[in-house]
């Protein structure tokens, strides 16, 4: 009898992603767990604990742990003063959305350098491999 | 760095990410994010929706549902998914994950 086998987490959401409702709903949530991501990610480059950044940012520790919990989204004011206290900048972007353009354009490199044909649907591992790429 | 990140899957047995794929797409995204939060970033302390259940099994909870997963090296391996009606999981159900992990450890 055969035995278990394992499915990327990439594969996964390869196969979620053709539902044009996931792509939405990934699409309006990522960015509040983008911030967690860069939050957390800073913080532990720092070596400095939750009740340390909560200090360096006037707040309490269990409002930094709400936070990287991605419980509430985050205001631009406080995420402000959380990178004040991390002693980085904000950098705000807002890209257009051009699927037919600058997308098809990324899938057709992807495509290139894999062998294969990507599709509109790949989107969001698309943008991760891209995001871990420049990271 | 990422780390990889799978789902535990075999034949006759619904896998844990058919559980997933089976909620609503914002259920469903929200497990992605937050399980893609935990794979890219180094952590020691977990964030408040993940508990380490027993024997290294880790619980993520989003609303009724709960992923159980454990990391060995740099992989996260997810082993099973269930909604939870009761205070606590059934011992059923962390006895198929510890099952599932320690058939990972032994193949790998």
């Amino acid at each position: 009898m055969p035995g278990p086998r394992y499915i990327s987490h990439e594969e996964a959401v390869l196969e979620s992603s053709k539902d044009p409702e996931y792509r939405r709903v990934y699409r309006l949530l990522k960015p509040r767990y983008d911030v967690v991501k860069e939050l957390i990610t800073l913080r532990r480059r720092q070596g400095i604990s939750q009740e340390e950044f909560a200090r360096r940012a006037h707040t309490h520790q269990s409002r930094i742990s709400k936070i990287e919990s991605a419980d509430q989204d985050v205001t631009l004011s406080t995420l402000t003063k959380l990178a004040d206290a991390l002693d980085a900048d904000v950098d705000i972007r807002l890209i257009p959305r051009q699927e037919e353009g600058f997308f098809a354009e990324v899938l057709s490199l992807c495509g290139e350098s894999t062998g294969r044909t990507w599709s509109i649907e790949e989107e969001p591992v698309v943008f991760r491999a891209v995001e871990e790429l420049v990271r | 760095m990422l780390w990889d990140l799978i789902y535990h899957s075999e034949p006759g047995r619904s896998s844990p990410r058919e559980y997933i794929n089976g909620l609503t797409p914002s259920e469903q995204v929200h497990i992605d994010l937050k399980l893609d939060v935990l794979r890219s970033t180094e952590r020691q302390d977990w964030p408040k929706w993940v508990s380490p259940l027993e024997d290294k099994i880790l619980e993520l909870r989003q609303g009724d549902h709960r992923i159980l997963f454990f990391t060995h090296k740099r992989t996260m391996v997810v082993v099973h998914a269930l909604r939870k009606k009761e205070r606590r999981i059934r011992e059923r159900d962390k006895d198929l994950a510890k099952r599932r992990r320690d058939d990972f450890l032994a193949r790998s």
